[in-house]
């Protein structure tokens, strides 16, 4: 799945480059980016609320685990807004842009589409940070379980942790950790279309 | 505010729709079955649909085509700061929490 969007992504971003000028279904959709991107996103939002209704198990066992389950995605949440806003000493970027990018949480299909209207610059830059978030939690994720704590392990692939990064999570861990880590990915998750929004409306 | 809002609504309303096809199809049988197998396909065609759309307003924009091979290192650092900065986090909370390094919780 990383290599066939890698592969739109670049596809795009040739169109883009190339064909504005020579082809007029690009022309069309360059200049009805803003509209285009809207419609694609409601109904990836709402295909993804059916699939997480429908799983219904996710929730009674939220509840069984505990309020404690809940109060670890938080840190995971504060701790990427923390890092990524340290970063923007380092670089001529906005505070709030840079926590923006991280606050993708790894949702490198979503959080680049939510910023492409405030910058092309910065939505291009997020996408690159997401889908390095979620491999880097590949690499990441068995080293932090052995060395550091099991659910700390659970924090680093953010939003991917309840899917891609799941089988590399049992592998790495325990079964009693995969609460852990669907509560972590479904609440940084749903977050990302809250956080963004409200991070680039300064 | 406004566009959070209508976003979160929308999925707030597939999140209703899942729960009651759910229900139903536990009711009766499979009757819903083409939506549990349809909506992956749908999620992986939207998602492309939205990186290519997104993938042409980032190559023509002539700036950040230009500064493609420098952006990476930008996303790179702010990938890793917020990764290390939530393991600490995380890190630190387990410990007040009292769970030890397998995720069990200890007895005070």
């Amino acid at each position: 799945m990383t290599k066939i969007i890698l592969a739109t992504v670049a596809f795009g971003i040739l169109c883009g480059r190339f064909g504005v000028e020579n082809i007029g279904i690009i022309q069309w959709i360059v200049e009805n980016n803003g509209l285009l991107i809207d419609w694609g996103l409601y109904v990836l939002l709402f295909v993804v609320g059916l699939d997480m209704g429908r799983n219904d198990t996710v929730f009674s066992d939220m509840k069984k685990a505990g309020w404690r389950i809940l109060v670890f995605p938080v840190a995971t949440i504060i701790g990427t807004l923390l890092g990524a806003a340290l970063v923007s000493f380092l670089f001529p970027y906005k505070i709030n842009e840079c926590m923006a990018i991280g606050a993708g949480f790894g949702w490198y299909s979503l959080a680049p589409v939510l910023l492409a209207e405030y910058s092309s610059m910065i939505s291009a830059i997020c996408f690159l940070s997401n889908v390095m978030r979620e491999l880097l939690a590949f690499i990441f994720i068995p080293i932090v379980a052995k060395y550091v704590g099991y659910i700390e392990s659970t924090s680093l692939a953010g939003a991917a942790a309840m899917d891609t990064c799941l089988g590399v999570t049992i592998r790495s861990t325990h079964e009693r950790i995969v609460i852990f880590a669907i509560a972590g990915g479904m609440i940084t998750g749903t977050l990302v279309a809250v956080i963004i929004p409200l991070l680039i409306s300064f | 505010m406004a566009y959070t809002a209508k976003l979160l609504s929308i999925m707030a309303v597939g999140i209703v729709v899942g729960i009651l096809v759910n229900k139903n199809t536990k009711k009766t049988g499979n009757k819903f079955e083409w939506l549990t197998k349809t909506s992956g396909k749908i999620q992986t065609m939207v998602v492309i649909y939205l990186l290519f759309i997104l993938g042409t307003r980032i190559g023509s924009d002539e700036q950040v085509f230009a500064e493609l091979d420098r952006l990476w290192i930008v996303a790179l650092v702010i990938t890793m700061a917020a990764m290390a900065v939530g393991v600490l986090l995380v890190h630190l909370l387990r410990k007040a929490l009292k769970f030890d390094k397998e995720g069990v919780k200890m007895d005070d």
